[in-house]
């Protein structure tokens, strides 16, 4: 806080407040520090730049709720209806987060992760956030994701807010650089 | 989303749904019917597994799309799909297919 705004502050205090403030100043009052702020997310699709997301999910209920949350997004999604497709579409394609279903047919969720990490570690190039997407919501299952290379975590069913939220979080580094 | 109505078996399930989920939604609705069918068949072949995977995507999906109560369902036709408990799999079954028939979704 500037010295400036707290002076102006204190003048438009009341009684009450004023004191706490004066016995604060003099180490008299424990107040709580301030929160540091916390970084600005973007508040609308338009201040978000087109990010590339391959889904690899084999239900067609989850793949449609995804898209439709993203629909408004300057988002291109792919699809991947199971781990097989999902590994040869993230090797020919180029990818800024993939959203990785774990359970999935002919190659589940881990498996898939666990082919782009190594593919990722023998071509040398940084590691794709990757999120899994699981119906489990035990800890165990979750370090079992995380032990297969993946990035995060979410639990179905999937809210809008939640993902939004994740994938800002997990490419916002991407957006800096 | 707020569900209201209980006491009645003819009583109709008012479920409000995000308008931006309207188109997808009766596709989401019929594809549940279809569970019952694949649930059915899977029941005579003593196929748990199957019933398994299903009340898992079912438990997976449903709150996405505003419907916590197939969430619901679909976490215990997974678990009595676990114990292989036929009985309870054919109670929970009936349950959703009553949810369905009494389910009048407002989009908002």
């Amino acid at each position: 806080m500037s010295k400036r705004r707290s002076a102006i502050q204190i003048m438009a205090l009341g009684r009450s407040e004023l004191f706490l403030a004066i016995s604060s100043a003099l180490g008299l009052t424990k107040v709580d520090a301030e929160e540091p702020s916390p970084v600005a997310k973007p508040t609308t699709f338009e201040d978000q730049r087109a990010l590339r997301i391959l889904l690899a999910e084999d239900s067609q209920d989850n793949r449609l709720l995804i898209q439709s949350y993203l629909k408004k997004a300057p988002y291109r999604v792919d699809i991947a209806e199971n781990g097989e497709i999902a590994v040869e579409k993230f090797i020919s394609g180029e990818y800024d987060l993939v959203l990785m279903d774990v359970q999935m047919p002919k190659m589940d969720g881990y498996a898939a992760t666990k082919m782009i990490r190594k593919w990722e570690g023998e071509q040398r190039v940084s590691a794709t956030p990757i999120i899994a997407l699981t119906a489990h919501a035990l800890q165990e299952d979750i370090l079992m994701s995380l032990d297969a290379g993946c990035t995060a975590h979410l639990t179905k069913p999937i809210m809008k807010a939640t993902l939004m939220e994740a994938i800002y979080e997990h490419t916002e580094s991407s957006v800096m650089a | 989303m707020i569900q209201k109505g209980d006491a009645k078996q003819s009583e109709k399930i008012v479920v409000q749904v995000d308008a931006e989920l309207e188109d997808i939604v009766p596709v989401f609705l019929e594809n549940r019917c279809g569970d019952i069918k694949a649930m059915s068949l899977a029941l005579e072949q003593s196929d748990y597994e199957t019933v398994r995977i299903l009340g898992h995507t079912m438990k997976g999906v449903g709150g996405g799309y505003g419907f916590d109560a197939i969430t619901d369902m679909g976490q215990s036709i997974e678990q009595a799909a676990k114990k292989k408990d036929s009985e309870e799999i054919r109670k929970l079954k009936g349950e959703l297919s009553t949810y369905l028939e009494r389910v009048e979704v407002v989009f908002e």
